[in-house]
């Protein structure tokens, strides 16, 4: 059983002016440094898996940085002993555009200082400071908090592309509640993760909709293909079928629903095939 | 007519929605069980034909149904489907097993799992019940697994059929295969049986009637659930779970196997015979083997000889990675053909393969210790990006002394198995890891010797770690000499790592893992 957070102290978290949005999928170079200290192993490695969830970031381990730098990566930052000026030249010799120092130390509590380092400025451009009981080790949340705390808000907006093509033009596209405008459009950039209602519509055509999961990063290509309503339309599209079916549903129950509330089937026109399914 | 048509149609209502006249009709079969895919709300479907991949994906309504819009028609196409929730996690996975036509009036039947991982390994314990004393007895336990659909975090507690030392998955079905330990070193012995277990509720059936011989070392299955193939330390078989007939088509020491059906239905095999170890010296003396096992006289015959250290299979090739080469190959019954430079020389070496649609994850040895993961894609040869990298450590705790810990790094670290999950999904992949660490006087730490094995889940697409767990943890104090150092240790364990829940579970070897619809 271990034992409760005897302290937990904030002692510094400088919080800079920005110079301008940086680059939300920079590269950085995650570096950690212990002060004769085996407290909280593998904390470098947690920051690393935060970054790749909550930012788009290129994030590069100390693994990934003696490969590109060198096997003598780990004397070079112990002789740094934290020095911002002396750190960020083993950024600029990886072409790293900041490097988040984690370091490790202990005065009776484990204290754990996260440090963002501009490469170019060559300074500290934040830092947070936490005061942890022996044994006790920072919470994915509280990870987080240090985290949000470290870095501009901007890196923790990811976007993802929806590219929407549809068979022909003129028709209105709309992207959860919001108008985008007519086809052809521009691929949108949207916030991610996140999943989107997509309709394509216009007069004259069987509306496309769907729903799609927007991962963070991702891109997905959606094809709105419409069908002319009329002669060539599915036989329960035309009003009369429908509704002869709202009749039927009222005996028939959610099986009839099933058929009644479709809105498209059948043979969909330009020779495709309408695809439908069930879990069974 | 129309009139007539909406009677009929409507009167004909049942379960299962009846296929749309002109349309496609796509079932996906969940098993009908505890097992059930749960919670989503999405259906993703990729339709994969020769011209190229399509996807679509739509809400899942209340009563099962969902629609997918149109799809132009075409004479071949294999089918994936994804069960997702809200957030985007795969809750179900299947894909069909053979392609079908996909013209107006057909119905497609997919079969869909949980996206489910499953160990199984031996366990051993102290002979006599004296720790200070050597020998154990070893024995084999009931299978594990990870219900990824789930998130519960592995622990050992989730137990399936009894003592296994095997797991192999056939498409949407799962067999077990069980067999002897012998002490002192818990090698397996005596022939293995092949039995099947439910994917609805993880019951377990009638021992299929034949039966292995030589220590079980790697299995896969086909995706119709017929097939499988088995290495052992003296054949490679092949398993008809329909009839239980098992053919043995090849002797040799296989210790890696896939399967694949090509574009005809055939359902072919690739296998290593000879294996060499990856934590020394690369041995280009690993066989190459190509495995026929549709028709009446299935067979096997060696391809090539090289440093081969792991095979694959994806829509109906197979593929090879070569450790000394440091290359990514394809095979054919007639040669292995290089695809790709994955790493430079000296630079490590691959010795682990799993492809999923395309994409190949790599598992990559560098020496001493250090293990990567990267992605390559099988049709381009872009430079192979890093999913994962890390140095083998393990913390352990001096038990008497609340406090005292020391970190030892792995004197060699290997790959024993990897594997995609769900279509991408995931990927998991396991690790055996051994540690030197040294005398330190000034600290009173004694000369240790350990061993680990560990298990990591990954989210394919952004490379985080959803389950690590390390299932086997043991170690020796090599040497105390004036027996005033500390030698009661424990192995620790790293925030989100997690071991065998203490007191009901042992820590185990992970001599299999798979997952359901899983590819390697």
């Amino acid at each position: 059983m271990r034992a409760p957070i005897m302290a937990l102290v904030v002692i510094s978290a400088l919080a800079h002016a920005a110079h301008g949005d940086p680059d939300p999928r920079r590269k950085i170079s995650v570096l950690e440094y212990r002060s004769r200290s085996s407290a909280l192993p593998g904390i470098a490695r947690r920051v690393i898996e935060a970054l790749g969830k909550q930012t788009s970031l290129q994030v590069l381990g100390q693994d990934q940085t003696r490969a590109v730098y060198g096997d003598h990566l780990d004397q070079v930052l112990a002789k740094c002993a934290g020095d911002a000026a002396c750190v960020a030249k083993i950024g600029q010799k990886i072409g790293a555009a900041e490097i988040i120092l984690v370091g490790i130390s202990e005065l009776g509590d484990v204290i754990l200082t996260m440090q963002r380092i501009d490469v170019a400025a060559h300074e500290v451009s934040s830092r947070v400071a936490d005061s942890l009981a022996a044994g006790q080790v920072p919470s994915e949340t509280q990870l987080a908090g240090y985290l949000t705390r470290l870095l501009p808000p901007g890196d923790f907006l990811r976007f993802g592309v929806i590219d929407i093509v549809a068979n022909l033009a003129g028709a209105a596209v709309t992207v959860g509640s919001e108008a985008r405008g007519v086809t052809p459009i521009e691929a949108l950039k949207l916030r991610a993760p996140a999943s989107y209602d997509i309709r394509v519509d216009k007069t004259g055509y069987v509306p496309f909709s769907t729903r799609v999961a927007l991962p963070p990063d991702g891109e997905i290509k959606v094809f709105a293909q419409l069908s002319r309503r009329g002669g060539e339309a599915a036989w329960y599209q035309h009003w009369y079928v429908l509704a002869a079916a709202s009749l039927v549903v009222a005996g028939a129950g959610g099986t009839a629903i099933y058929f009644g509330t479709r809105n498209t089937g059948g043979p969909a026109g330009d020779g495709q095939l309408h695809v439908t399914g069930s879990i069974q | 007519m129309r009139w007539l048509a909406v009677v009929v149609l409507l009167g004909a209502c049942g379960k299962h929605p009846p296929p749309v006249v002109g349309g496609v009709s796509l079932v996906l079969d969940i098993p009908n069980g505890v097992l059930d895919p749960k919670g989503f709300t999405t259906v993703e479907v990729v339709l994969h034909e020769p011209s190229g991949d399509i996807a679509r994906s739509a809400k899942v309504n209340a009563d099962g149904t969902f629609d997918l819009g149109a799809v132009d028609p075409s004479t071949m196409v294999s089918v994936e489907a994804t069960l997702r929730n809200d957030s985007g996690a795969a809750l179900g996975y299947g894909r069909s097993s053979a392609d079908a036509a996909f013209a107006g009036g057909a119905q497609i039947v997919v079969p869909v799992r949980r996206p489910i991982a499953y160990f199984a390994g031996t366990v051993s314990r102290d002979k006599d019940g004296d720790p200070n004393t050597p020998g154990d007895h070893w024995t084999e336990v009931p299978a594990t697994f990870s219900d990824l659909s789930t998130g519960t975090p592995l622990d050992g507690t989730a137990k399936v059929g009894t003592q296994v030392v095997m797991m192999v998955t056939a498409g949407p079905s799962l067999y077990m295969v069980t067999q002897m330990t012998s002490d002192p070193i818990g090698a397996l012995m005596g022939t293995a049986k092949v039995t099947p277990v439910s994917t609805a509720d993880h019951t377990v059936g009638a021992a299929l009637a034949g039966s292995l011989t030589g220590g079980v070392t790697d299995g896969a299955g086909a995706d119709d659930g017929g097939t499988l193939v088995i290495g052992t330390t003296t054949a490679l078989f092949a398993v008809n779970t329909t009839t239980g007939e098992i053919t043995s088509l090849a002797s040799g020491n296989f210790s890696r196997v896939a399967i694949l059906t090509t574009s005809t239905g055939e359902i072919d095999a690739v296998a290593i015979n000879n294996r060499g170890l990856t934590t020394g010296a690369c041995t280009p003396t690993a066989e190459l083997w190509w495995a026929t096992l549709s028709g009446s006289t299935p067979g096997a015959h060696k391809v090539a000889t090289g440093g081969f250290s792991d095979v694959a299979a994806d829509r109906g090739h197979a593929y090879y990675v070569d450790a000394c080469g440091g290359v990514l190959g394809e095979v054919t019954p007639a040669q292995a053909t290089m695809l790709q430079q994955v790493t430079p020389a000296g630079a490590g070496e691959p010795t682990a393969l799993a492809i999923s649609n395309g994409q190949a994850y790599i598992g990559v040895e560098t020496q001493p210790a250090t293990t990567s993961l990267l992605v390559a894609a099988i049709a381009t040869s872009g430079a192979p990006r890093t999913l994962w990298n890390e140095t083998a450590q393990q913390v352990v705790n001096a038990t008497d002394l609340p406090g005292v810990q020391r970190q030892l790094n792995a004197g060699s670290v290997e790959f024993a198995h990897l594997e995609v999950g769900a279509g991408g999904d995931y990927v998991a992949l396991t690790t055996r890891a051994h540690f030197d660490g040294a005398e330190v006087q000034d600290a009173n730490f004694p000369a240790i010797t350990m061993d680990t094995e560990e298990l990591r889940v990954f989210d394919a697409a952004t490379g985080g770690i959803v389950q690590r767990y390390r299932s086997w943890c043991a170690g020796v104090v090599t040497f105390d000499p004036f027996a005033t150092q500390i030698v009661k240790w424990g192995c620790a364990s790293t925030t989100g790592q997690t071991a065998p829940a203490p007191m009901s579970n042992l820590d185990h070897h992970i001599n299999s893992m798979t997952f359901l619809f899983g590819k390697k």
